[in-house]
Formats: structure tokens, sequence, C-alpha cells
């Protein structure tokens, strides 16, 4: 029995029962990490602190201190957030060409022993 | 097992978060409710702000819906016309003058027209001043017209369609600052209608007796904080035909800014000017007064019900209150109480005590229309009201505060100052009001509040009287505190004082003194550098009732050159009780009224002289 359990936040609908799909353990806590890095400071309500507020680097020059930057701040955000996970390693470099960053998150569950990586990339949409 | 219901018992943010938790702490379904980057955590900080954001507008506006808890002008507004009750305009300031015309620019019987301008200039700003009737010149010798009303304020006009394809036909003042009482209608049929045109229509107050052919206009304030007018139904009242043009015209008002324009007049420097050509002079008679604000929403929360309960009659005391404070709006509070609490009674009287926005007392002109409308068609037959003018008892606070000056952080200087101006601000907000009485415990704590470093005040009151002497003549005087007067037991020191004054004593010489009280209810006349009796007995105190009679005496002048007597006395009482007519106040112009003393504590010579107001 999977020991975590969320939901779908892409609430697409099961084929089978037609309802909210649910996501366990690994994929649950992947799509945590990945909502704390991707919420800015005072999206969620009464909470102004929460998420790793990176996207305003966004507008800053692609260059190394800005990935630093960037990289300090998701440590932050998922060693305060993110109980569940412990942080092995986070790479953030900038791809000049496609004017994004490419951000690598690798971290270890602490109840399912299991060392997991995810990829993001941060782009502007307009 | 999950529960099947949730806690309802906060609309907090957080509260109503728990509350979800709790109940997803049952099932076995979702399980990442306490992760905060997860999904389901993120659903529910949506259901939990939606949740007290319902909650939030809920309560808004229910409170909006009564007219105890609403805040917005607009929701005040809406209540009280369900009441019948309209929220009193802000009013022009009324001065009276008597005018001196031009030489043969007049015949002796014809009028000086409604709308005569007048113009005066007071502090740096120019108040324009209207006559609203026409006012018949009765002396061929100046002046030639004598006690003419004129109100301060701007003419205003505006005139409408009357379409009876419309529904409602409401017609809005587009103004704040009208002053109703100067609304006038005219509706005309059309360009030959002489008799609309001449017509001015009346303002309804009452459906009592309103028949189909009134020409009547009911005048209402809109959610916006305008007055509106509209017609009646042919029903009640007379219903304007279809195409008839509706004509308004109103003064607008600089309402309280104007009243105490013509104060300066005299020869050579008058204030007021008339129509060049036509008025040669004028002279004030009586300064401009009644400007008043208009209604507030603190005011009309409490009028409108008291209004709604009088039922346009007089019978209960507050039935006078909410009916003199609808009709006459520039009178800042009312009290009212029966004859048979009067000292001595008088039976079959309703006495109302008034205090304006402006001065302290009202005109004589004003009274007597106070008590004809409340005689005409309000009060009870048999009852007679009486209005009076509000007795001043004023104030004078001495308070020891004792203090740390280790934890101050401030010097004693400044703490005193803070402390002085706190309780200034504290008399300013809740003295001058009739059934206002003076709390000690109210102005300790204040003071104990003030700073941390403060341990404890011992603060005292002293009542004043103020007597108006007749200077010319042998006069009694009578003044009542209203309150008992300290007096444990015979042979107590004196508790009663006056300002040092001048008088005729019994030989004709002029003498030096001060009034005082044996503490066996005689007043005695003192020589205020010597101490020695120079009258045994000048009159009489009543320490239970707080009665003070001074027996005739001829009084020749006050020190300072003060044009009244002030005799103070001790309250028996901690507090100080505003009865009847009685206005508890204080000397603004007058720095000794608040009176601090700080006594340092870390100081131990300043313990040890420190003393309170203790009596032997």
């Amino acid at each position: 029995m999977a020991r975590y359990t969320d939901f779908d936040l892409n609430m697409t609908r099961h084929p089978l029962t037609g309802d909210v799909p649910l996501v366990e353990d690994v994929v649950a806590i992947k799509r945590s990490v990945k909502n704390i890095v991707l919420t800015n400071y005072r999206e969620r309500p009464f909470n102004i602190p929460f998420g790793a507020n990176i996207r305003n680097q966004l507008f800053e020059p692609a260059e190394p201190f800005t990935a630093m930057t960037i990289r300090k701040a998701i440590i932050f955000a998922i060693e305060k957030f993110e109980p569940r996970v412990r942080i092995l390693e986070v790479t953030v470099s900038d791809d000049v060409d496609r004017n994004e960053f490419k951000i690598s998150i690798y971290f270890s569950i602490r109840h399912l022993n299991k060392d997991v990586g995810m990829d993001i990339q941060l782009s502007r949409v307009r | 097992m999950a529960k099947d219901y949730f806690t309802v018992n906060s609309i907090d943010f957080n509260s109503i978060k728990d509350s979800l938790k709790d109940h997803l702490r049952q099932t076995d379904t979702f399980k990442d409710y306490n992760f905060e980057g997860s999904a389901l955590s993120l659903i529910i900080d949506i259901l939990a702000y939606n949740t007290q954001y319902q909650a939030f507008y809920n309560n808004m506006s229910i409170n909006e819906m009564y007219l105890d808890t609403a805040v917005a002008e607009e929701s005040i507004t809406s209540i009280s016309k369900m009441l019948g009750y309209t929220p009193s305009s802000i009013t022009s300031a009324m001065a009276e003058i008597d005018i001196e015309l031009e030489d043969n620019t007049f015949v002796v019987g014809s009028y000086l027209p409604t709308y005569t301008e007048f113009v005066a200039a007071q502090g740096g700003l120019r108040h324009t001043f209207f006559t609203t009737t026409p006012n018949k010149i009765t002396s061929s010798t100046a002046p030639h017209l004598t006690g003419i009303k004129i109100y301060e304020g701007t003419r205003k006009f505006s005139q409408f369609l009357f379409d009876n394809l419309k529904e409602g036909n409401k017609f809005v003042i587009p103004e704040k600052n009208v002053d109703i009482s100067t609304i006038k209608i005219r509706v005309q049929k059309g360009p030959t209608d002489d008799e609309g045109y001449s017509d001015s229509w009346k303002k309804s107050t009452t459906l009592m007796s309103i028949g189909p052919s009134d020409k009547i206009y009911f005048l209402q304030k809109n959610r916006k904080g305008n007055y509106e007018i509209y017609f009646g139904d042919n029903v009640l009242g007379v219903k304007p035909e279809h195409g008839s043009v509706v004509y308004i015209s109103y003064m607008i008002t600089k309402g309280v800014l104007a009243n105490g324009v013509g104060s300066g007049d005299k020869i050579g420097n008058r204030v007021f000017s008339g129509p060049a050509g036509t008025v040669a002079d004028v002279t004030v008679t009586s300064i401009a007064q009644g400007g008043s604000p208009s209604e507030t929403m603190h005011s009309v929360r409490m009028n409108a019900p008291l209004t709604y309960q009088a039922q346009n009659r007089a019978v209960t005391t507050t039935d006078y209150k909410s009916l003199v404070m609808q009709e006459f709006t520039s009178l800042e509070s009312v009290s009212v109480y029966g004859g048979e609490d009067e000292d001595p009674p008088q039976y079959g009287r309703v006495m109302i005590a008034i205090k304006p926005f402006s001065g302290t007392i009202i005109t004589d002109a004003t009274k007597k229309s106070i008590e004809k409308m409340l005689k005409k068609s309000k009060g009870v037959v048999g009852v007679i009201p009486v209005v009076v003018d509000p007795d001043y008892t004023y104030v004078r606070i001495n308070s020891a505060v004792r203090y740390s000056s280790l934890n101050a952080g401030v010097s004693s200087e400044a703490l005193r100052i803070l402390i002085t101006s706190l309780i200034t601000e504290f008399l300013n907000n809740n003295l001058e009001k009739f059934d206002v009485d003076l709390f000690r415990s109210k102005l300790q704590s204040l003071i104990d509040d003030t700073s941390d470093s403060i341990l404890g005040n011992d603060t005292k009151f002293i009542m004043e009287k103020r007597i108006r002497p007749n200077f010319a003549a042998a006069t009694g005087y009578s003044t009542n505190f209203s309150n008992q007067i300290y007096n444990p037991h015979a042979g107590h020191v004196s508790v009663i004082e006056s300002d040092p004054f001048t008088f005729f004593d019994s030989t004709g010489s002029v003498k030096r003194g001060k009034l005082t009280d044996d503490s066996r209810g005689v007043l005695q006349i003192l020589d205020p550098e010597k101490g020695s009796i120079l009258v045994e007995n000048a009159g009489t105190v009543d320490y239970e009732t707080g009665v003070l009679t001074i027996s005739r005496i001829i009084l020749s002048s006050i020190d300072g050159n003060k044009s009244y007597l002030a005799v103070r006395a001790t309250p028996r009482n901690a507090d100080i009780f505003a009865p009847r007519n009685t206005i508890i106040t204080y000397d603004v112009l007058d720095p000794s009224s608040v009176s601090v003393n700080m006594v340092d504590t870390d100081n131990v010579g300043n313990i040890l002289s420190s003393t309170g107001n203790d009596y032997t």
C-alpha cells in the first residue's frame, strides 16, 4: 500500500473510472517538489513565504550569479517545505540559446529509501 | 472512522484549513494533506480561502442589514429610510441685521425682495448671505428695515422633466452640501401655466391629512448621500402631469464655517455690505449662528429608532429629544427631563435643556420656536414644554503621578506633558454633552497606561461654578453644583473657595475678599492675604445637595478683570455626575485646569515630600 497519495494536479480523467487519478509515493513527492520550486512568494493564500520564488530571477541576466541565486533558493525552499526528502544535488545551468535555465534536482526520499532525479526548465513565456 | 461533520467555530483561514485536514486525516484515500508542496495542500488552501471569503462576505452583508452594526453610509441611510427618518442636512448660519437704504431708492410699504444678497468677509473667507423672504420697508427713517434674517449660502437651481413613462421619477439634487430647509419647488405644466409658476409645493413630513389635491413633495436621502425629491400618486398628494417641468431652487452652504460672521461689526467698520446703490449701511444685531454640519452616521444610528418610536408625537422624554433633534439641526446635544425633577419641582412641565453647536446657549427666538413646535402639534395636552439653558459645571483636575525615573526612558517633564495632553484629549472627546458623567477610574486607568514606568496615580477633581455678577446693584446669587460636597464633619477644613474679588461692605467701603465656608454650612468672606474674616455670614452651602446661596452683595470687580466669579468646591464622591441640564466641561484656555505633578519614586526625598490631595 502506498505510503504517500496525492491527486494529479493535471486533472486528467481516469479512462475507466472517470475520476481524478491518484499519484503515489515517488511521483507524488516529485510533483510536490516541482510545486515548491515553481511557486512564487504570495501565491498561496495566507502563506506568503511559501515557494522558491525563483520566477522573478528570469528577468535577471542569464549568468552564473543568477544561476547560483536560483540554486540557493531551491535548496532553501525544499529543505523548508518538503520534509520527506533529503537533497543530494541541485544544478542550475543557463541555456542562452533557448533563453532558459535548466534545473536538475537529485534527492533521496527518506522513508522509501529511493534516490530520485528530476529536471525542470525555466523559461519566459512571453 | 471519518468524521461526517466539520467543526465550525471560527472563520479564520487557519482554523478552516485545520478542520479540512482533520477530516482528511480520517480517510485513507489522500495522505499528503500535511505537506505544503502537495496538490492536495493547494486544494485545501483554495477551499479554506473560499470558505473564509464567503464567511467574511456574509458577515459583512448581515452587519450592513441592521442599524446597530451597519458601517457604510449607504446602508445606514437605507435602513433609516425604512424607519421614515430623513437624516438632517447641513444647515446655514443665520444672522440678523438692520438695514439703512440709500436715499430716494425706496418707497415705504414696498418690499426688499427675496434673495437680496449681502456679502461678508471674515477669517480670510468670503461669505454670501441672502434674505429668504420679502421684507417690507416700514420706516422712512434709518434703519429702514430692522431684524432682517439673512442666511449664509449660495443659490442653486435645477430643473427636470416629469416623465410619466419613467418609473419612480425621483429627482436628485446634485450637491451634497444642500440645506434642505431652503428647498423650494415649483411644477409648471407649460410656459403659460401661471399657477404652476407661482405655487410653491410643500414638503410632506407626515401622511396624516394628506389628500389627492395637496401639492406636496417627499424628500429622502439616496444611497449615494444625495437628497432626492419625489411626488405623490394622486392619492397621497398630486402627481405632476406628464411633460411638466419641475423647478428646484435651494442653497448650498458652508455650515459651521459661517458661524460668528458679524462679530467684529462696528460703526466705520461694517462686516456686511448689501447691493450697491440700494443698501447704504448694514448693522449686525445678531451675529451669524446656527450653521451646523450634516448629521453624522452615529447620530442617524441613534436618532432614527427614537424618531420611529416617537411616531411624530411627544409623550416620553426620548420623544421630545428625538423630535427636537430632528426639527432643529443646529443643536449638538439635548437633555429632557420632567419638571418634577427640578429643584423646586415644576409639575406639569417638561424641561428641555439644549446645547447648540456654536456658543453655549441658544437664542430666545430659537427657544420660542422649539416650544411652539412642541405645543402646536406634537405634545400632550396639559404638559408645557420649557426650554432651558445648560448649566455648566467646570472641572479642574489635579493628579499626582508616581513613576520610576529609572524605567521611564524620558524626562519627567516629557512624561508630564504627555499625560496632560492625554487627559485633555480625553476631556475633549468625552465631555460637553448632557448625561455624561466624569468617572475618576477612567482617567486613572488612562494615566496608568501612558507608560510602563508609571506605578500609580492619585487623581482628584475640583468642581467650579461661574456666577455672572451684577456690578450695579446688591444682588443675591445661587448656584448648584448638583453633586454632594465633601464635608466629613463639622470643623473640617474649608472646601469652598472663590476667586478673590472686591466688594462694598456694610459701611460702604471697598474691600477685597474671597468666599469660603466654615464647614458648618455658612459662607464667609475672608481677606485673601491675612485670612481674617471680613463677613461672618455671606450665605449658605448645602453639602448634601450642592446648592450654594450667596446673600445680597454689591460686587465691585473680580480679580483678573473677569466677567464671572468662579467658586470651587471639592466633591464628596470620586466621580462627578451631570444630572438634568448639567454639562460637565473644562476651561480649555486655563492651563491650570489640568494639573499633573510627577513624583519620582526612585528619589526617596520625593516620596517623603509628596502628598496627594489629602484633607484632615
